[in-house]
């Protein structure tokens, strides 16, 4: 299973780089039309930026795609592999390959771009726990953004607790910490809610079993919205101040 | 061997199954039917384990390993498999999941599949015949089939049906069958098993069952014996009846005649939609 | 005592409300009483007759108990099964098998019209001028 799923990661990865085709696009256009003198370097660090940002949510968004399209599912669960070894053999490559990538942003792009190593984790583990819960990979776009959304104002006030609790702001650390909270409020109920659907998952129709998936996600992050509007005031003073 | 004990499932908010139970023995070959929709697909993918139980148990022969499905050929009623891939790559697909050191291409072969073909290019018949050359290659100790066998044209079908037979003969392999043609597969069945409303309403030999389900044609009503159905003619009328033990047949007025097993289920089913 | 084996032609029918197992006791068994099967002939093997005939092999083995038990057929261990012909058990069993054709045939000729005269002056005939259809023993049909 795991050398079809690591085939599988690579092809998503070059139909990622397809967005690589804007950088010569740019290029043109700003040679050709805009006439704003951006440096190549440029063109190039935003279209690597660009590919990483993409390919971290569709690889998440499409790891179930190959079932989905083939009608594999009930193949898939007849074969003697358990649930966490298929999410594990699906998850792992595509992780993996973003890790790789994410490092050598480092190289291309400048050492500042580690310290946000956590978006990337957020925006592909946040797909990958939707891609069964939507159809289409717009749908978990959508949701993708959504998290995305809540990320800032969760760090926000996360930021503002953990100083509160005696952790030294600005530290590099204490970011980075404040980040991986974040990140960990909003996909542990996504998670948990994808793993207890996922272990029951019935062949057919996806689309009905969701009521778990909702029913823990929705009050989840009600409660997480509401934590946040809490203590959003504070945190915005204690950011201002600083 | 398959044990089911106890097993409740539902989908969304239909109940399937409740508290149902069904020993089937190593080495059986059982058919299991009844009308569409009343349970027999879901029931074979309970004992495949693609689906799991809301409640209850199935068991297996405890030789089959930590994880049965290790040893259980399934083929579904819509042949599911990665139909992007080639049989070449499926093949390898499956004997890597399955830790199969080789793999007998030999009936793909013979019915001229060529491996550099995507599944999904091939016809229903050659798709058939695929699945059940890579359910083969696992060796399985138990097979269950789900409702293809007529699907597929004349020759092919022939070719399915021996290599059952050949499997029979090197193993006891317990076979599920799920069916509501029995032409072909009559003579490999021991067990029939008729399910309605999610229950056993009919679990017999083959031939306790055919010994047991006659036609009675008369004029008269055999009320002493129970109808599963009749058909009503202008001056006669048949009874479908069941059980026909030979102490009642001597109070019969009438013809008793015999019935293949095409017509005894489809008296079975029939009772259900008068 | 080296034989060829004789062709059963035979096709279990699906249709039919006999259970298979009787229908194939009942084949091998005219085939022996008919005097097609001779003794010492041996039987197809339980693995081709259940290939051949698509059916479960624990039919076969049933259908060539029974008829062990029953005393048409023996086995050689390892060796397969051979046809014994009990000329005690047989000859009854092949003059009942003899009268009910012919009177089958006495009705059907019956209902057409034709009377008993008729009937042994057109057997006459035809056993004279030796019409019996040579190899006509081969077919076991029911």
């Amino acid at each position: 299973m795991l050398k079809k799923e690591c085939l599988e990661a690579i092809k998503k990865l070059l139909e990622s780089l397809l967005i690589l085709i804007v950088i010569p696009l740019a290029i043109v256009w700003d040679k050709l039309v805009a006439h704003n003198g951006w440096p190549y370097a440029d063109i190039f660090k935003g279209g690597y930026i660009a590919t990483l940002v993409i390919y971290a949510v569709y690889a998440g968004a499409t790891i179930f795609l190959p079932e989905r399209r083939d009608r594999a599912f009930e193949y898939l669960f007849s074969l003697p592999l358990t649930r966490s070894q298929i999410v594990m053999a699906k998850v792992l490559p595509r992780f993996v390959i973003l890790v790789i990538l994410f490092l050598l942003s480092a190289v291309f792009i400048g050492h500042g771009v580690l310290a946000s190593g956590i978006i990337f984790i957020l925006l592909f583990f946040g797909a990958a726990s939707l891609s069964i819960a939507v159809n289409s990979i717009i749908l978990n776009l959508v949701g993708v953004s959504f998290l995305f959304a809540a990320f800032q104002p969760c760090f926000n006030v996360l930021s503002y607790l953990l100083s509160k609790l005696g952790l030294k702001f600005p530290s590099v650390l204490a970011f980075i910490f404040a980040q991986l909270c974040s990140a960990l409020l909003l996909l542990i109920p996504l998670w948990l809610a994808f793993w207890l659907t996922f272990k029951k998952l019935d062949v057919k129709p996806i689309r009905l079993q969701m009521k778990t998936y909702y029913s823990i996600l929705l009050p989840s992050l009600a409660g997480l919205a509401a934590f946040i509007l809490l203590f959003y005031k504070k945190s915005m003073s204690w950011i201002i101040a600083r | 061997m398959i044990e089911i004990e106890g097993l409740s499932f539902s989908y969304g908010k239909t109940m399937i199954f409740r508290d149902f139970s069904l020993r089937i023995p190593k080495g059986q070959v059982c058919l299991i039917t009844g009308i569409n929709g009343v349970g027999k697909s879901t029931l074979l993918r309970l004992m495949a384990g693609v689906l799991r139980p809301a409640k209850g148990e199935i068991r297996f022969d405890p030789n089959m390993g930590a994880d049965p499905r290790a040893k259980i050929g399934f083929i579904s009623d819509v042949l599911s498999l990665y139909e992007s891939l080639t049989i070449a790559q499926a093949i390898d697909f499956h004997k890597s999941v399955y830790a199969l050191p080789s793999f007998d291409d030999s009936l793909i072969r013979h019915t001229k599949i060529g491996h550099d073909k995507k599944i999904k290019e091939l016809s229903t018949g050659q798709r058939t015949i695929f699945h059940l050359s890579l359910v083969l290659s696992i060796e399985p100790e138990i097979l269950l089939i789900d409702e293809i066998i007529h699907s597929i044209d004349a020759y092919l079908r022939k070719v399915f049906l021996e290599q059952i037979v050949q499997l029979l003969l090197k193993r006891p392999v317990t076979v599920v069958m799920v069916n509501v043609n029995f032409h072909d597969i009559e003579h490999l069945v021991e067990r029939v098993i008729l399910l309605k409303s999610g229950e056993i309403a009919v679990d017999e030999n083959i031939e306790e069952l055919k010994a047991k389900v006659k036609k009675i044609i008369s004029g008269s009503r055999p009320e002493f014996l129970n109808i599963l159905s009749q058909i009503d003619y202008s001056d006669h009328s048949e009874f479908y009846v069941y059980p026909c033990t030979d102490d009642l047949k001597e109070k019969i007025e009438g013809e008793i005649v015999d019935l293949n097993l095409t017509e005894i289920v489809s008296a079975f089913i029939g009772g259900e939609y008068a | 005592m080296f034989r060829s084996k004789k062709i059963l032609n035979f096709k279990v029918d699906a249709k039919s409300a006999i259970p298979a197992y009787e229908q194939i006791k009942r084949a091998v068994k005219l085939a022996i009483i008919s005097g097609y099967l001779e003794e010492g002939d041996q039987l197809m093997s339980l693995r081709e007759l259940a290939l051949k005939l698509a059916v479960n092999p624990n039919t076969i083995i049933k259908v060539y108990d029974q008829l062990e038990t029953e005393g048409f057929i023996y086995s050689r261990p390892g060796a397969g099964y051979y046809v014994k012909v009990d000329q005690a058990k047989i000859l009854p069993r092949r003059h009942d098998l003899f009268q009910e054709i012919t009177r089958e045939y006495i009705s059907k000729a019956l209902q057409l019209g034709y009377s008993g005269e008729d009937m042994s002056k057109e057997i006459s005939n035809l056993t004279s001028e030796n019409m019996l259809i040579p190899g006509r023993k081969d077919r076991t049909d029911d």
